[in-house]
């Protein structure tokens, strides 16, 4: 019967790599949120301004 | 056809409180599912540790699945019903949807550089699932480069009805063509099918399959979609609001005339 190959770099490497999409995913979404309260209170002193 | 378009409330700032529910199931499930797949599952005889990268690699092509579902009956709605909150939920679809076929396709790529001994090949299955990703990366740039609100929620609707058969293709490739090199878990694989085992040859694989498939199939992509979702609601309200604050002095002026 052959050795188990020893692949363990590799799931290394895919956990990595599943886990900075999902980091991204988070981050961009982060992100947008606070351009979006900057956005909101920009609107608010331009409606204050008024 | 009255061409009226019905604005959605804004999320309230708390989350609600089926949404904190599964956001501490979701956190509190990851690293169990990731324990039992690591540590629980014995290691595969034939192709070592890197199989343990299928119990995440499977299911989230399912939560892919059923997020673009999501989009695609969101847009169904918004095209019967012409509410923007279905437009805003097809939004979150698409980017939670191809979030994890991103994860799927990258963690396969990574499982067939020892297994197949390449880390791409042009088989039936891989295309699919890169054409499917192409596809909603496609309608995204698409949303973003029509102007016209009506226009865009209109077109991305369509576009995200059609993009439903590049999954449902994908889901069924590896049974309609037989050249196919992926192998299948349930059922009988392909004859050149390459990387298949038993759920039954090793310990502990049936068990971290079921422990990863809700997971990733259901836990995950519902949280993520509810969290996308009230975002984009927020970013469409505030873009109302911006034409509205902005045009304020243009209809004054024109009040005055």
């Amino acid at each position: 019967m052959p050795d188990t190959p020893d692949t363990l770099a590799f799931l290394n490497l895919g956990l990595t790599a599943i886990a900075f999409i999902l980091l991204l995913f988070a981050v961009s979404m982060l992100t947008r949120r606070r351009n979006l309260e900057q956005d909101q209170r920009a609107l608010d002193e331009l409606e204050r301004g008024d | 056809m009255s061409q009226a378009i019905e604005v959605c409330a804004l999320p309230a700032e708390r989350q609600p409180r089926l949404l904190r529910l599964l956001n501490i199931l979701t956190v509190l499930a990851l690293p169990l599912g990731l324990y039992v797949a690591l540590v629980h599952a014995g290691t595969d005889a034939s192709q070592g540790d890197v199989q343990r990268l299928f119990y995440l690699h499977m299911p989230s092509f399912f939560g892919a699945a059923l997020a673009f579902g999501g989009a695609l009956l969101a847009s169904i709605a918004y095209l019967v019903k012409r509410e923007t909150c279905y437009d805003s939920f097809a939004v979150a679809g698409v980017e939670v949807g191809l979030t994890l076929a991103l994860v799927n396709l990258v963690s396969g790529s990574i499982w067939a550089r020892p297994i197949w001994n390449t880390w791409w090949t042009w088989d039936p299955r891989l295309t699919s699932a890169a054409v499917m990703c192409l596809t909603y990366a496609a309608w995204l740039v698409l949303r973003n480069g029509i102007d016209n609100p009506q226009q865009r929620r209109r077109l991305a609707s369509v576009y995200a009805i059609l993009a439903y058969v590049t999954v449902i293709l994908t889901l069924i490739i590896i049974r309609i063509r037989p050249d196919t090199i992926h192998p299948a878990v349930i059922g009988p694989s392909a004859v050149n099918a390459q990387g298949s085992f038993e759920l039954a040859a090793t310990p502990g694989v049936t068990t971290a399959l079921l422990v990863n498939f809700p997971i990733w199939a259901l836990l995950l992509p519902l949280t993520l979609l509810w969290h996308r979702y009230r975002l984009q609601l927020r970013i469409e309200a505030l873009e109302q609001r911006k034409a509205l604050v902005l045009n304020a002095p243009l209809r004054a002026a024109k009040g005055s005339d």
